[in-house]
Formats: structure tokens, C-alpha cells, sequence
């Protein structure tokens, strides 16, 4: 007796959208993505962000902190101007005759490294906190949790101090101190996630099937954990740009070896009432862009990974 | 199929399963206070006891909250007991170890309700059915991909469709997908808990035709739980009917229509929709169901049955035979 | 002889041609490709079809709840001389829980979780006519007494979440009721339902047109139930109207050969223990659908003429059909 049935080699309906044959989830998300003109110009603008950034020592035409490159007569020169060498500076020069575009170019480099390195150290960790709340239940979750519910109720600016206070300066104490105010929101995330997808049966047929624990946390519910595990990446990366920026502007962030854009708004602000506004201005400019575009191309992610909302 | 021995496949014996609501915090302390509350119980399953014989199809009927699902839970393995033993040939499951242990849960698996929610829409239909068998080393890495076609091919499907995934795919054939992977490690009893539920008219009839095929082919034995009296009568040859957690009635298929014996039974069998000829009256009983949280006393379906007497509403009836292989759980019975 | 329809009043609601497309990135979705059919006042239209044929757009479409990107295409929807297709918002308003309602598979569509039931019920009445909250309460209490709600007073009372599922449909219908529509459309309103608790429903629903005059159509995919309840059936797939005609004969002898295949689809149509009558394939995509019969993929009777598209035939009295080669020989005499 055939169990074939004819009829099933029918081919199941294609969607639509793409003529693939095999239309993996990215293709899906991708195309969904680029729906909105909004979010495709956001993340162009990051991508650009993020390449000038990395690019930084090679597209800089001066490497301000250098001191034999700067001039310090050259110092608070408005844009446009040409200083004492012959040479343009396209967005002015700051307190120290440095040039503001190469300043901005390294400044966005600094923020963007620590922003995203804290954001991915918190990532991982409130993952696995996530992850292990949600499976193990009982006691083990309720202290997780509580824990998480501490840190969440503290102002971020306020641990963020204290622990800069604690460490001292330097770049790796304000990593620590950034993923030590993030890495809640994530544990939640992820933990009401792994709840949810705990409950659905393919879950339940994993166990049926006889698959170790881990093998079930690691290859069933954590990738189905991963869409709202990127929304919330995203956004928090602009909340550690934004954080570092002002932990700098209030002069406990990184050092001055190493300036942030936000320092570099710090610098330039004793002058914004002079007229000398470019110093400061520019660079928050700057910082704004990359804030709005970080959290343009968040809006669009969670809306396309949001399950009910698929058309 | 006759079964070569008498033990059965399967066998509850006594299962019961409550599900007690944790108090939080705020509970506990009014507790210590002294504002005793009694704790929130949901007997979802009551003192069951069931022996399926191999290669037999038992189908397990009821309405929300009797039961059905939690058991099949049980007997799938999924769910502990609250008290009582599941036996898998006879050895009781709790005490297997091992091997055994392993052997014995591969042998029972599970096709679940909804096509969407039982496939991990992150993983290929390669993964999704080869995985456990490569895991439990049943088959090796290099023989995987024909294993899964094989998987395929059997219940129906193009061996072409193991790189896609879920979603790419319908209701029926996400079905049939689940229903390889359950094949695909030589399971001996299945549990079908509303296995169709969730599908157009046309296509259950497909799975439905699907299931008695397999069952042909590979000798197995089925627990096919559902809500649908037409497609039990159907497909099973004894029928298990339950209500608020207790098994009412248990009976071969054909004796059961013909001859109905509970109150619950005839009226289930009464109200349910079949293709009539004529515009129909219905003539429902009254009343709810009642909550699992709170169930009648003595015998659970007394405040709807039309034949209720006093005794009902003091004694649960026990579950005994009425004639050979038919039993029913009611007082009027004892006359 | 069919139900009062043709003959004695004009008809409650007369669909002619209509057709609602969804113009999505990916391409035309023609959910309702040219469906037409008629309601007298009292009477029960089953229409019935599988999952994306288009009878919950149907629906939809007549009581105008069709959102971008979809639209109704071209037709007429004739309630009592208005046309509704067409009709402005504030129109369509006016009608809607007043002369023509709705009731929806979840009850939670229609009630709102954070109002309690009389609140929501009031609401309904005094948004259609100018009464007293007393008298409004009045009413509610009695179209809950006419669904077989006991000590309505109390439910009137509650929260949903504090009522059954069954209860919670109850109410829901209960709302459609209260201001005696002229038509009630019916969307799967006890497929999530338990069987005893769906044979009340369906006994009161029965009651209620009876006695209020009001016609319905009952949207479903469950034959049982549309052949218990139904005057006439219409069965539908991919988006058109294939069959259509009095119940009794229709479930008899059905004329189209998907009407045939799905009546024997069913397991107690069936010999217990014999393979099942299968129709072969799938529900076809709606999505820029080719022309000819759509149903010619899965049909046993397909031929060369059924590369186009069928038109209405009746090639008995009072039955519709679209197919070109309809089962005339299995009629009875």
C-alpha cells in the first residue's frame, strides 16, 4: 500500500514575496525591513556612521592628539577657516587648535566602541540570566529576578558614578560601569521571552524526544529568543552612547587621552556663550544623528520582528 | 492487531494529577496572619486507570476541562503525576533507569494540536526531524538526509522540502511534519492530543487517512484524544469518555453508539453536530461546565443530569463493568 | 419549496457581484471574487467554505469593516434600499449594532475587557435610540433572559474575564440581539466552543431568529452545524459562491462536485474503519489567482472546458451552481 499521496508532491503555496526556494527567515526579515524608506535611511546613516568611524585614522586629516600636528594658534577658528599652514578646517577648530572634523571622526569612534562592546558584554550576560530564570523556575528564577528588579530601580547615572568612583578612569571602568546598568534590561527581556516560547509545543515535543536541558535552552528557545533580544540591543547601544557621553560631559568618563564626542561637547562648552559655538555644537550634532539613527533602525526592527503584527 | 502477549502497551494505574496555585507573597503573609485561605486546587485529572493493549487505537473524549489533555500528558510523559504509576510493558515507567529509561520514553511520542506553535519556526525541516534520532545515535551523520526523505516520504511529503522551513508550508503539511518526526525514532505508541483540531475539513481527512495508514504500516498504537465524536467513532476501537477529570464510560466504539450508557455519554452523543438531513431542534442540557476548581460533590455531572438522585449528590459512582469490556460510572447502573 | 424568500417580501440584504480586493506589495488578493445571494427577512444563509475561501471577508465586507489595503472592488450590497457599499462612515454607523450586527469567534472582540457587561450593553442601546439608563437596563436584563442566562442580574454585573467562554459568547450575542436587528451576521461564533455549550448556543440562536423575525447569515466551516440550523447553505471557495440552494437538498444531493467531496470528507459520512473520501491538493493561493474554474486542480470531473472561468447556472429551480459539468445525474427524480 503506497502511503504517498499523489496530491502532497503538491508544491506548498510559495509566498508571495520572493521567488526563492528557500526563503530563510533573514531574506523574510530583510525584505520586511526595507519597507519603511524612514528606517532603509537610518541605516544607511549608521552604516556611513560606523565606517567613518572605524576608518577614522585613514579618513582623518589630522590626528588631534597628535600635539606636533596641532597648532595651537589655530585655536577657536570658526568653520570654514584656513589656519596658519595652509590648511582648511572644514568645521572649525576647538580650544586647543585642534581640528574639530578629525576630532568628531575619533570622538565617534571612542563612543561607538564603548557603547557597542559594553552593549554586547551586558547582551550575553542578561542572556544567560534570562535564559536560566526562565528554565529553572522556582527559587532560582525569584532571586534572578529580584536581582534584576534592584538594578532596574536605580538610577543608571547614579551606579554609573558610584562605580567610577570605585574603579577610577579609564576606558575598561566605563565599560564595566555600562554593562553594569544594562545588562537588567536584558535579563527581563529575555526571560519573558523564554517563558513564552517554554510554553509552545515544539518546546514540549523537544522533551518528549528526549533532548538534554541545555540542548533545549541553547538550540530550541534562545534563538526564538533572539528577535526582541536585538530590539532591545539596539535601543540600549544608543542608551551606552548616551550614558557615556554624559558620564564625559560631566568629566568622570573617559580620559582625556581618549575623548568621547561627549567630551568634546564638555570642552567646547565654556565657549558657547561667547559665539565660539561650533566647538560644542558640532559634536552633539553629530551625537544626535547617530542617537536618532540607532533608535530609527530599533523602531523598525521591532516592529518587523514583533510576531503579531505579521501580516 | 492482536498483540502477541497480554500485557498491555501502556497502562495508567491510578494516575491523578492536581495542579496546586503557589501562593505569592502577599498570600503567605495574610496566612501567617492568620486569614487562612484554602488553597486553589485544580484536580484535573482524578484516579484514572487505563490499559491499552498494543496496536489497539483508544479514543479519549471529553469536553474542556475534563481531563483528556493532562492524561495524554501523562501517558506521553510530559507531565509527573500527582499520585499513581504509568507502565510501559509492564515495568513501571518511574523505576525505569538507563537505557530503559531512554527506550522507554522514545517509544511514546506525542503529535500536538496546533501545526503553527508544535514546528521551532527557527529550524529546517531537516533539523526539525532529524535531530533527535542523530542525538539518540539511530541513525549517522552521513545517512541523515536520507533518513529525513525517508521521514518524508512516508507521511507524504516531497523529500525535497527538508531545507525549508515552517512557514513556508500549510496547516496540514506542517502536521504531517510533525507527525514524521514523531515516526522518526520508531516510536511504538503515539498520543494524538486533538491532532487535527486545528485543520480544514478537507485536509483532516487527509491526516486522518494518514493515521490509519501508519498505523498499518508500522503497527502502532494510538491514544487519539479529541473533542470530535465523529472522527473518534471513526478511527478508534474503544472509545474513553471523561468528564471533569473522571473517566465516566469506557467502551468498544460500535457498543458505545449503539447503546449509550451514561447520562453524560447520551447527551454528548445527543448534541453533537452531525450532517442532518433536516432542520434540527436542539435540546440541550442545561448548565455549565463547572469549573475543575471547584467540582460538584459526590458525582461530578449530577447538577446537569436530567436522571439525578439524591444519592448522586453524596456518592461518586465507581467506575464498573456493565457488560464484557464495557464499563460506565454511574448509580443507575445499580439496579 | 424554499424558505419564504423569493416569494413574500423583499429581501432583508441582497449581495450582487461583489468583490473585495487586497492590494498587498506582493500582488492582487481577490478574498471575494463575485459573490451574490439573498436573505429574507427570518431566514438562515449558511455560508460555508474552508479556511481562505473568504466567507469572514464576505462578512466583513457587508457591514463595511474593511481596512486598507483592502477594499471592495466593484458590487452592490442592498440592505432595505441602501446601498451599503458606498454608504459614508456616519451612515454605516447608524446601521451597524442597530439594524445589522455582527458577532465574532472571540467574544473578547466585542466586549471590552475593563467595562463591565451592563455598561457595554447600555452603551449599545443608548447609542441607537434615546432612552433612560433604566430602561436600558431593562432591556439588557431581558435579551440576557432570552439567551438562557440564569440571574442575569448578576452577570449584568460582572467583568468578562469573570465569565466562562461559553457565557462570554453568550453576551456577545446577547448584544447583537438587543436592539432586534433586521440582519445578524454570524462570523464561527461556536467553533471554539465545547460541544454541550455549542448546542445551547445554537438552540438559542435558533429561538432568536424565530421569534424576532431576524434574518442570518451563520459564517462557518462545520457542515454539521450549518445542515441543523440553516435554511439555505451557500458554499464557497477561493473567494466565489460555488453552490447555493435550499439545505435539506443541498446536504442530499449537492450539485457541485466540492460540495460532494467535502460532504464525504466527513467521518461519519463514512464507513468506521474505511478510508476516508479525500479531496486531493490544497486551497488554492488567492493571490493573483489564473483564470478558469479554481477548483479544476482538485475535481474529479475536471475537463477541457473547465480552463474557463464558470458562470452562475440553475439548472434546477431554486439551486445554484457555478461548474460547468454540475452532478445533475445524482439529483433525485
Amino acid at each position: 500500500m503506497s502511503l504517498t499521496d499523489a496530491d502532497a508532491k503538491i508544491e506548498p503555496q510559495e509566498p508571495a514575496r520572493s521567488a526563492a526556494a528557500v526563503e530563510t527567515p533573514l531574506r523574510r526579515f530583510l525584505s520586511d525591513y526595507f519597507e519603511s524608506r524612514i528606517a532603509t535611511a537610518a541605516l544607511a546613516v549608521l552604516v556611513l556612521i560606523i565606517c567613518l568611524a572605524v576608518l577614522a585614522p585613514l579618513l582623518a586629516p589630522q590626528n588631534p592628539y597628535n600635539l606636533a600636528e596641532v597648532d595651537v594658534l589655530d585655536s577657536r577658528l570658526p568653520p570654514g577657516s584656513v589656519g596658519m599652514a595652509g590648511y582648511t578646517y572644514w568645521l572649525g577648530t576647538d580650544g586647543a587648535g585642534r581640528d574639530l572634523l578629525s576630532a568628531i571622526l575619533y570622538g565617534l569612534r571612542i563612543s561607538l566602541l564603548v557603547g557597542v562592546t559594553s552593549c554586547l558584554i551586558a547582551t550575553v550576560i542578561g542572556a544567560v540570566v534570562g535564559l536560566t530564570a526562565a528554565y529553572a523556575g522556582g527559587r532560582v528564577e525569584s532571586i534572578l529576578m529580584r536581582l534584576v528588579d534592584l538594578q532596574l530601580s536605580l538610577p543608571a547615572i547614579l551606579i554609573a558614578l558610584i562605580l567610577i568612583a570605585m574603579l577610577g578612569k579609564g576606558v575598561d571602568k566605563v565599560i564595566i560601569a555600562l554593562v553594569t546598568v544594562q545588562w537588567a534590561y536584558y535579563a527581563r527581556t529575555v526571560r519573558g521571552t523564554a517563558l513564552s516560547e517554554m510554553n509552545k509545543e515544539y518546546v514540549e515535543a523537544a522533551r518528549c524526544l528526549g533532548f538534554s536541558h541545555t540542548r533545549i535552552v541553547f538550540k530550541q528557545i534562545l534563538p526564538n529568543c533572539l528577535p526582541p533580544l536585538i530590539v532591545v540591543a539596539t535601543i540600549q547601544a544608543a542608551h551606552a552612547i548616551t550614558l557615556e557621553a554624559t558620564l564625559s560631559f560631566l568629566g568622570v568618563g573617559l580620559p582625556r587621552t581618549e575623548p568621547s564626542l561627549g567630551l568634546l561637547i564638555s570642552n567646547g562648552f565654556e565657549y558657547m556663550l561667547s559665539g565660539k559655538y561650533w566647538i560644542s555644537f558640532i559634536p552633539g550634532v553629530v551625537l544626535l544623528v547617530t542617537i536618532m539613527a540607532i533608535n530609527l533602525v530599533g523602531d523598525q526592527l521591532r516592529d518587523v520582528l514583533n510576531p503579531r503584527l505579521k501580516r | 492487531m492482536t498483540s502477541a502477549s497480554a500485557t498491555p502497551i501502556i497502562e495508567a494505574r491510578g494516575l491523578s494529577k492536581r495542579f496546586i496555585k503557589q501562593a505569592d507573597l502577599a498570600e503567605r503573609l495574610l496566612e501567617r496572619l492568620g486569614a487562612t485561605q484554602a488553597p486553589s486546587v485544580v484536580h484535573a485529572v482524578d484516579n484514572v486507570s487505563l490499559a491499552i493493549a498494543s496496536g489497539e487505537v483508544v479514543g479519549l473524549v471529553g469536553e474542556s476541562g475534563c481531563g483528556k489533555s493532562t492524561l495524554g500528558r501523562m501517558i506521553a510523559g510530559l507531565l509527573q503525576p500527582s499520585e499513581g504509576q504509568v507502565l510501559f510493558k509492564g515495568r513501571d515507567r518511574a523505576t525505569l533507569a538507563g537505557a530503559d529509561a531512554k527506550a522507554a520514553r522514545l517509544a511514546v511520542q506525542m503529535i500536538f494540536q496546533d501545526p503553527y506553535a508544535s514546528l521551532n519556526p527557527r529550524s529546517r525541516v531537516e533539523t526539525i526531524i532529524g535531530e533527535a534520532p542523530l542525538v539518540h545515535n539511530l541513525v549517522s551523520r552521513a545517512k541523515l538526509g536520507e533518513f529525513v526523505g525517508e521521514m518524508l516520504k512516508r507521511v507524504g511529503l516531497d523529500a525535497g522540502f527538508k531545507g525549508r522551513y515552517p512557514h513556508q508550508f500549510s496547516g496540514g503539511q506542517r502536521s504531517r511534519i510533525g507527525i514524521a518526526r514523531a515516526l522518526a525514532v520508531s516510536p511504538e505508541f503515539l498520543v494524538c492530543d486533538e491532532a487535527i483540531a486545528a485543520l480544514d475539513v478537507s485536509i483532516q481527512a487527509q491526516i486522518i487517512n494518514l493515521f490509519m495508514d501508519l498505523r498499518q504500516a508500522f503497527d502502532l498504537t494510538y491514544l487519539f484524544i479529541s473533542h470530535d465524536l465523529g472522527v473518534v467513532r471513526h478511527i478508534s476501537d474503544r472509545i474513553v469518555i471523561m468528564y471533569l477529570g473522571r473517566i465516566v464510560e469506557m467502551s468498544p466504539t460500535a457498543a458505545l453508539f449503539e447503546a449509550p450508557n451514561h447520562p453524560y455519554t447520551r447527551a454528548l452523543l445527543a448534541e453533537a453536530p452531525r450532517i442532518s438531513y433536516e432542520k434540527r431542534q436542539f435540546q440541550p442540557i442545561k448548565g455549565e461546565i463547572p469549573s475543575p476548581l471547584d467540582p460538584p460533590r459526590g458525582c461530578h455531572f449530577h447538577p446537569r443530569c436530567p436522571l439525578a438522585m439524591a444519592r448522586c449528590a453524596e456518592e461518586a459512582p465507581a467506575l464498573k463493568a456493565i457488560s464484557p469490556g464495557r464499563l460506565s460510572a454511574c448509580h443507575l447502573n445499580d439496579n | 419549496m424554499t424558505a419564504a424568500a423569493e416569494t413574500e417580501s423583499r429581501p432583508t440584504l441582497e449581495v450582487v457581484d461583489l468583490k473585495t480586493h487586497f492590494f498587498t506589495r506582493a500582488g492582487v488578493v481577490k478574498a471575494v471574487d463575485g459573490v451574490s445571494f439573498a436573505i429574507a427577512p427570518g431566514e438562515v444563509l449558511g455560508l460555508v467554505g474552508e479556511s481562505g475561501c473568504g466567507k469572514s471577508m464576505t462578512g466583513f465586507s457587508i457591514i463595511g469593516l474593511i481596512d486598507p489595503p483592502g477594499r471592495i472592488v466593484s458590487g452592490a450590497v442592498r440592505f432595505k434600499d441602501n446601498d451599503l457599499v458606498g454608504l459614508p462612515e456616519e451612515g454605516l454607523r447608524t446601521l451597524r449594532g442597530n439594524r445589522i450586527s455582527m458577532i465574532f469567534q472571540d467574544p473578547m472582540m466585542t466586549l471590552n475587557p475593563v467595562l463591565r457587561i451592563d455598561t457595554q450593553m447600555i452603551e449599545t442601546i443608548q447609542a441607537h435610540r434615546d432612552c433612560s439608563r433604566s430602561v436600558a437596563l431593562g432591556l439588557a436584563r431581558n435579551a440576557l433572559m432570552q439567551m438562557g442566562i440564569s440571574s442575569p442580574e448578576r452577570r449584568l454585573r460582572c467583568y468578562p474575564h469573570e465569565l466562562s467562554g461559553g457565557m462570554r459568547q453568550r453576551v456577545a450575542i446577547a448584544i447583537a440581539f438587543v436592539n432586534e436587528p433586521d440582519l445578524v451576521i454570524a462570523d464561527e461564533p461556536t467553533t471554539a466552543l465545547d460541544v454541550t455549550i455549542q448546542a445551547q448556543i445554537l438552540h438559542e440562536a435558533q429561538e432568536l431568529c424565530r421569534t424576532k423575525h431576524t434574518a442570518m447569515i451563520w459564517i462557518t466551516h462545520d457542515l454539521a452545524v450549518v445542515s441543523s440550523l440553516a435554511d439555505r447553505i451557500a458554499v464557497m471557495y477561493a473567494g466565489t459562491i460555488v453552490e447555493q440552494g435550499n439545505a435539506r437538498d443541498l446536504i442530499r444531493a449537492p450539485l457541485h462536485p466540492y460540495t460532494k467531496g467535502l460532504l464525504g470528507s466527513v467521518p461519519s459520512a463514512n464507513r468506521p474503519g474505511e478510508r476516508l473520501t479525500q479531496i486531493p491538493g490544497m486551497t488554492p493561493s488567492l493571490l493573483d489567482p489564473k483564470p478558469g474554474c479554481r477548483f479544476r486542480m482538485r475535481c474529479p470531473r475536471a475537463a477541457a472546458e473547465c480552463t474557463a472561468s464558470p458562470s452562475i447556472s440553475m439548472p434546477i429551480p431554486h439551486r445554484e451552481v457555478r461548474c460547468w459539468r454540475p452532478l445533475i445525474a445524482e439529483q433525485p427524480a
